[in-house]
């Protein structure tokens, strides 16, 4: 959930560095079913409060497994809006570490102490000391005075600057060579 | 229903799916 925090630090940014929030009306984002299927079956595998079912762990596994797929195909379909490269990029680096330690998102002890946490598998994230592919895995936490804070890995870096960006380009405020390139070739077209 | 009515309506559906894309895709922050 504290990934929200870099989409709104993004729309408070956008007006201050020129950005029209009024741009948002005009964005399309497209397979947002694809996004809540996701979700839906992030639910069902790690239910929470008081949801009446609790899955096994493979069970848990194979439905997270199956919701990044409807993830990266969504991320892919919208990969031209501003942000969704290094959202993309995010994913797989979480991702290849998720699937090199057997579906679990590996947490080095340091970071689950520093985030006051203490657990051996806790629905999607599992402590080990000697991960596959280590610095990809959970490794720095985020000081657990700050509301929803947790532990986060390189990949959690990425999708956060993804975060940022997408709300930065849609409303004007940050143009990247691409959409330079978009906006002329759109005043270039007749109409 | 008045045009910038529509246009925030569309505004929020386009964030609230990007927010659920964010939130999904961080395997580290999201469920633990």
């Amino acid at each position: 959930m504290a990934l929200v925090y870099p989409l709104l630090l993004g729309l408070f940014l956008a007006p201050l560095l020129g950005g029209d929030l009024r741009r948002l009306a005009d964005l399309r984002l497209r397979a947002t079913r694809l996004i809540y299927l996701a979700l839906t079956l992030q639910l069902v595998a790690f239910p929470v409060g008081a949801m009446p079912w609790q899955p096994s762990d493979t069970t848990a596994v194979v439905l997270w497994l199956a919701s990044y797929a409807c993830l990266a195909a969504a991320t892919g379909i919208n990969i031209r809006l501003g942000g969704m490269p290094l959202i993309a990029a995010g994913l797989v680096a979480n991702l290849a570490a998720i699937v090199a330690n057997g579906g679990h998102m590996p947490v080095l002890p340091a970071a689950m102490r520093a985030a006051g946490r203490s657990y051996h598998v806790h629905f999607n994230s599992a402590a080990a000391s000697a991960p596959h592919l280590p610095w990809l895995v959970d490794r720095w936490a985020v000081p657990d005075w700050i509301p929803l804070a947790n532990v986060f890995s390189v990949g959690d870096v990425l999708i956060a600057l993804g975060g940022v960006l997408f709300p930065l380009v849609a409303t004007g405020a940050c143009r990247l060579p691409a959409s330079r390139a978009a906006g002329a070739e759109a005043r270039l077209s007749p109409r | 229903m008045v045009r910038w009515q529509i246009r925030y309506i569309r505004a929020m559906i386009a964030l609230g799916g990007f927010a659920a894309l964010l939130v999904d895709a961080g395997a580290g922050l999201r469920w633990k």
